[in-house]
């Protein structure tokens, strides 16, 4: 009996399989051990910068008048509160601040100096220390260095006041690209030379002792009437602030390593059932020679412990490896991350989870061995499994890869889309035109709102607009306390946002709700509630209930206006005629001293974090659905050839061609791949969207559906389809080498 | 003849054995015959701990096997009895000494006494290399020592059921199990191991066969004849000389021709 051939290509197979098991579980260690150090990372980056920086409990800002005494008097009828600090903010036009030649004109951040803290708050360096600014120096916030490739020495106009740039520095309350505002860092002397320059803001400040609540410490605030006009933000929303930005790719991270898990384990489960099958007969024997069940499970399990350690340690490996790369914009915002000791504890148990899942699935599975009994494994034909499960198994594989790379390219999509704004609370509009409270007087601000809607009526090029207030207001909630509202007045209809419910309000008894307002108020559509109107208490029907993931997404919105109450700040969209320039347009009112940004910079520069750590999770999984697809079906389908030497060398002694076996098994496979991606992109486009939504609404954004680039997608199944045909060629080419009169022998 | 390696009792299984009863003596040969379906290979299976009977005893080294666990069974198999398969069932990939090693190296170490030290093998080398030396000599003895390096499929059928039985005496067993020791050999190849298992026998070993070939059984001691699962008749020859074999042969058919077969 001639089987050399047969055994051959046996042990060849055996050393693909080994090399592609060892791949499998390899990429799902990294994946989770990446996963939960990137998690840890930013966790303790954050809170780091926090203890370090001494962040504020609560921050509001204001323009304008300060009574420091009523302040004062605030704080000490509060012995929650351990301190209290006012420290100025000063706001620059954008157009005033040129970085090494680039003007910020187009930025939708408010740029302000300031001097660093005395009591807390502070602004730190790359070593968590408060730089000493000297006269002519000037750090910037850290997410500036790679927004606009900036390195220490070059020089940073401010209000035509040249200055060198010393470094950067991390702001713990405005780190984050999702914040509005970020601080540049001068000297005192520097300070008094800008001041006439630019608009002073107040940053009231209070830190709380150990335990106090700064959700109640801001609605006390509220209530005790004291200045107020720009916004309020607690410690916990700069937090949440903070983690979404670089929180959003650990979470993408964390689906694709339970879904590379979940490929590894299906596809170690089939080779060991394919091995089992093989060694049916050995089983039986040594089962009939009396050796004991234990010690046959472990001749199986001792290979995949050993699969097991080296994928442990390769996973290791590569996660500490790549989170420099995935962790350098965390470090840069808050400072060092975790120390070495705990990057490796992370890694270790990110490592050793996917191993231990895998060893203890695999150990169950081998217990059903002790079902089958000697004299069955040894005069038993195995029942083979039927080509319908292969083939469904098969089609998930595939269906798993594309949804790995679906899910991440539909959120980035989704994010880069203008069309994201309709979750930020905001109607989806080409420009947006902001009207800023400034210390000249709330009246002007009135006018600037009124001479700009006269003229944006008579604009020609204008297609659409709406302007929109936002006053405080205080509304009554059900168990009769009082909560402040930010509630945008205007006519809502123009540029709808996204709702989950209902729908704008269309007459003055009409407001809608953010829908975290509507959960912490305990409101629906159809509900009622009161709310202080023009000195009066007036009820309001819940008309609609919307996405809103700004400004911890408590928001309002009425076709009404209070006008008895001051504006906090005005804010204009508009969408221009088809064939007008934008930046023509956008130029003409900016110069007219207009802050005017185009929407799709805005959304950019809001995520651009997110973004560009969203960029690196879609590539990494794009990487690794194109290795996991193309191993995991060659290994399968050469495995399946295994199987079915006998066959296929009893048709080729019939006289069929290579060529026709090769087809005969390329073609329905083809189709499973086929059927398979695709069903993975339609899971990934609706399923991931639900996943995805369930998150994201608990941020605010109810109603989330993926924006989704079917151009994209195509291109997706097109590589992917292309990996397959190459996979499924590889695997099938040792048909050529079976020979007819192998079959002749005898089956092996 | 001694005393009794087996007893066994009302032995039933299913609706393939009843009431099987019988006793095997140390050092003795017996062979179980009769027609296709009657259930002897059934009933060596079952004294072999692969299966377990639904009711009776049977009674080897001091054990019911038929109250033991599986585990149990399988560690007597592993131990005490010897087992001879009609289509060998060796394993391609392992060459012949492999094969033949595999009982030993598959034992935990600690249940090997290592007859240097009176205690447990710690080294992994100096078992093999032990039982490697206990091969050979049973190799040796039956002639296929020079056979070690070759594979399953280079060696001959007769050359191959004798590395079965090497293999089968690997941990010294107090019985021999052989289901169709010969079924699948040809004439020479067969009485090459006929030859072998007499030898065995003079030699000591117990040795319970199933066959249904008279010349092997007529080389027996004794004959049980089994009939849908029972023992249906008993026939007593008495040790083997050949000088016998002609008449013993011909004493089996008249015997089988009695019984109905």
């Amino acid at each position: 009996m001639n089987s050399s051939s047969f055994q051959h290509s046996r042990s060849s197979s055996g050393w693909l399989l080994s090399v592609g098991t060892v791949i499998l579980l390899s990429a799902a260690s990294a994946l989770l051990a990446l996963t939960l150090l990137s998690g840890a990372s930013l966790i303790n980056s954050i809170s780091q910068l926090n203890t370090l920086a001494k962040g504020p409990d609560l921050l509001q800002m204001h323009t304008g008048e300060v009574n420091f005494q009523k302040l004062e008097a605030f704080a000490a009828d509060h012995p929650e509160i351990e301190s209290l600090q006012i420290s100025p903010f000063l706001n620059l036009a954008s157009d005033e601040v040129v970085l090494n030649g680039q003007n910020l004109a187009a930025s939708n951040q408010d740029h302000g100096v300031v001097t660093q803290n005395e009591a807390f708050d502070f602004l730190l360096d790359d070593n968590g220390q408060k730089p000493e600014v000297k006269p002519g120096e000037i750090y910037l916030p850290s997410s500036y260095k790679a927004l606009y490739q900036l390195e220490p020495g070059l020089p940073i106009t401010l209000a035509g006041q040249p200055l060198i740039l010393a470094g950067f520095v991390q702001d713990v309350q405005m780190n984050s690209m999702m914040s509005s505002s970020k601080r540049f860092l001068v000297s005192p002397e520097d300070y008094e030379k800008l001041k006439p320059d630019g608009e002073v803001e107040w940053l009231i400040e209070y830190r709380l002792k150990e335990g106090g609540d700064p959700n109640a410490l801001a609605q006390a605030y509220e209530q005790a009437v004291l200045p107020a006009n720009g916004p309020m933000i607690t410690g916990p929303l700069i937090t949440l602030i903070n983690a979404i930005s670089d929180g959003t790719t650990v979470l993408v991270l964390l689906l694709i390593s339970i879904v590379v898990l979940l490929i590894a384990l299906i596809c170690v489960h089939f080779i060991l059932s394919i091995q089992l099958t093989q060694d049916r007969k050995e089983i039986g024997l040594m089962k009939a020679l009396g050796i004991s069940r234990r010690q046959i499970q472990m001749r199986f399990f001792k290979k995949y412990i050993l699969f097991s350690l080296m994928a442990f340690v390769i996973g290791i490996f590569v996660a500490l490896a790549c989170s420099s790369t995935m962790l350098r914009q965390l470090q840069e915002l808050y400072g060092k991350g975790l120390q070495v000791q705990f990057s490796l504890f992370w890694a270790v148990i990110g490592a050793l989870i996917p191993e231990v899942i895998i060893l203890c699935s695999l150990w169950i599975s081998l217990k059903k061995m002790d079902r089958l009994s000697a004299l069955q494994a040894l005069f038993e034909n195995d029942r083979p499994k039927s080509r319908l499960q292969q083939t469904l198994l098969v089609g998930l594989l595939c269906g798993c890869c594309a949804f790995l790379v679906c899910v991440p390219l539909n959120l980035y999509t989704t994010l880069e889309d203008p069309g994201f704004v309709r979750y930020m609370g905001i109607g989806q509009s080409q420009i947006r035109i902001d009207l800023r409270q400034n210390s000249k007087m709330d009246s002007t601000l009135t006018d600037q709102f009124s001479s700009l809607r006269t003229q944006l009526q008579n604009d020609p090029e204008v297609s659409r607009f709406c302007l929109l207030e936002t006053r405080r207001m205080n509304a009554i909630t059900k168990d009769g306390s009082t909560v402040s509202l930010l509630v945008e007045q205007g006519d809502h209809s123009v540029f709808p946002v996204q709702y989950a419910k209902g729908h704008a309000p269309e007459n003055d008894q009409e407001i809608a709700l953010s829908s975290l307002n509507a959960q912490a108020l305990r409101l629906d559509v159809g509900s009622t509630l009161q709310i202080d109107w023009n000195g009066e208490r007036k009820t309001m029907e819940v008309c609609g209930i919307y996405a809103d993931v700004t400004n911890g997404g408590k928001t309002a919105k009425t076709r009404a206006e209070d006008s008895s109450l001051p504006i906090i700040w005005s804010v204009g969209y508009v969408t221009l005629n088809p064939d007008t320039s934008v930046k023509d347009w956008m130029s003409r009112y900016q110069s007219e001293g207009y802050d005017v940004i185009d929407l799709q910079d805005y959304i950019q520069s809001t995520y651009s974090q997110t973004l560009s750590q969203l960029q690196l999770a879609l590539r990494m999984a794009m990487v690794l659905s194109a290795i996991v697809l193309f191993v995991v079906l060659f290994l399968f389908m050469r495995l399946l050839v295994e199987r079915s030497r006998y066959e296929l060398s009893l048709q080729k002694a019939f006289g069929l061609s290579s060529r026709h076996l090769i087809l005969s098994e390329f073609k329905p496979a083809l189709l499973t791949v086929g059927l398979g991606l695709g069903a993975g992109i339609l899971t990934g486009d609706f399923g991931g969207q639900l996943i995805c939504g369930q998150i994201l609404a608990g941020l605010g954004a109810c109603g989330f559906n993926f924006t989704i680039n079917w151009p994209f997608n195509g291109l997706v199944f097109l590589i992917l389809f292309g990996l397959g045909v190459i996979a499924l060629l590889l695997a099938f080419q040792p048909i050529t080498g079976i020979q007819p009169q192998e079959c002749c022998h005898g089956r092996e | 003849m001694n005393q009794s390696v087996l007893q066994v009792n009302d032995l039933c299984l299913r609706d393939i054995l009843h009431n099987v009863s019988f006793e095997l003596a140390d050092q003795e040969m017996l062979a179980i015959m009769g027609p296709s379906g009657s259930g002897k290979s059934t009933l060596l299976y079952v004294i072999a701990g692969m299966e377990k009977a639904d009711q009776g005893h049977l009674v080897f080294d001091d054990h019911d096997l038929v109250e033991l666990t599986e585990d149990k069974r399988a560690s007597l198999r592993l131990h005490q009895m010897g087992f001879v398969f009609q289509n060998m069932n060796m394993m391609a990939r392992l060459n012949l000494l492999d094969n033949i090693l595999l009982p030993v190296l598959e034992t935990p170490m600690r249940k090997q006494i290592d007859p240097d030290t009176n205690k447990p093998f710690t080294s992994r080398k100096k078992r093999r290399d032990y039982y490697q030396k206990q091969a050979s000599l049973f190799m040796n003895q039956l002639e296929i020592a020079d056979l070690a390096d070759r594979k399953i499929n280079e060696v001959s059928g007769g050359q191959l059921q004798r590395a079965c039985i090497v293999r089968a005496l690997m941990n010294q067993p107090r019985l021999l199990l052989a289901d169709e020791p010969t079924g699948a050999l040809n004439k020479a190849a067969a009485q090459d191991v006929l030859h072998v298992l007499n030898t065995l026998n003079r030699q000591g070993m117990t040795i319970l066969l199933v066959t249904h070939d008279r010349k092997v059984a007529s080389q027996c001691d004794r004959i049980l004849y089994l009939l849908d699962g029972q023992i249906q008749g008993e026939l007593k020859l008495g040790k083997f000389k050949e000088s016998d074999e002609r008449a013993r042969e011909e004493q089996v058919s008249t015997w089988l021709q009695s019984m109905g077969w």
